[in-house]
């Protein structure tokens, strides 16, 4: 199983975006207990300035995290560059954000 | 392109009484603006010139190799804009008006001939295509985050907040 930990900012843009939306919420925290058994499954890895990083999308939501695992065997540990690295056990799944799609392009 | 069947930034257009027209075009650049990616800077009754504001710039920036990759495209674009971006919409529409209709079977007819609403340029069906615009799902999906400005401002803010403070465990979020 992986271990989940939550950046600041996606506890707060979380709680914004469910603050009068429990639909949301429980398929929010559907996806992320799903993730602890396969974090990979229905991700993409990010590119450029965003390598290291996942995303798997929520109906119109997009959570962005990494998996402690890939970073390190993959040696993305720099493009992360998370505040107690080598505290978490390489099981961990560390999640930065979670925003809505508003304005993107067609193409996806 | 549409010869080589090199499927870039193609356009459908038409003729219309003014000019050539796109509607997808005129979608795009809506889009464009309303993301803050280009930005108006010279408008008159025939001409809008438009420039990428400082998160293009930032895009085309980042994803420099993502452009280079795919230059047989970007070249070409570079050297249209070159060549024909100085002339006044006048001089312009007189020499696309010159033109003979790319596609019109038949009598040789310019394209200032055409009625208006004919077809010019179509796209490319991608199953058609010689040569595709490169992009990886994992590109796309990066992509899709830059172009939403309020979404990548939000996600830097994070990458930034984690790298500098603790993180929360399950139950302080849920």
């Amino acid at each position: 199983m992986y271990v989940p930990f939550f950046s600041e900012d996606f506890k707060k843009h979380l709680e914004k975006l469910t603050k009068r939306d429990n639909i949301l919420e429980n398929r929010i925290t559907n996806q992320i207990e799903d993730m602890k058994t396969d974090p990979f499954r229905n991700s993409i890895e990010l590119t450029h300035e965003l390598k290291g990083k996942r995303r798997v999308k929520v109906g119109d939501y997009r959570l962005v995290y990494a998996v402690c695992e890939e970073c390190r065997k993959k040696g993305y540990e720099n493009f992360n560059g998370c505040y107690d690295c080598e505290s978490k056990p390489v099981n961990s799944i560390i999640f930065f954000d979670v925003f809505h799609r508003s304005k993107g392009y067609d193409l996806l | 392109m549409l010869d080589k069947r090199e499927k870039g930034f193609n356009y459908n257009f038409i003729r219309l009484t003014f000019g050539p027209y796109s509607g997808d075009l005129e979608k795009d650049i809506k889009w464009l603006e309303g993301s803050n990616l280009v930005k108006l800077v010279s408008v008159n009754e025939k001409t809008r010139i438009f420039k990428p504001t400082e998160s293009g710039e930032r895009i085309l920036t980042v994803f420099h190799d993502l452009f280079h990759r795919n230059k047989i495209f970007t070249e070409k674009i570079a050297a249209i804009n070159s060549k024909f971006a100085g002339l006044t919409l006048d001089e312009l529409l007189k020499f696309v008006y010159s033109l003979p209709h790319p596609y019109m079977k038949g009598r040789s007819r310019t394209i200032g001939e055409l009625r208006p609403g004919t077809i010019l340029l179509y796209k490319v069906d991608p199953k058609k295509a010689r040569v595709t615009f490169s992009l990886t799902p994992e590109e796309l999906a990066t992509l899709d985050i830059y172009l939403d400005e309020e979404c990548y401002h939000s996600l830097m803010e994070a990458c930034e907040s984690v790298k500098r403070k603790r993180l929360l465990a399950y139950n302080d979020v849920f």
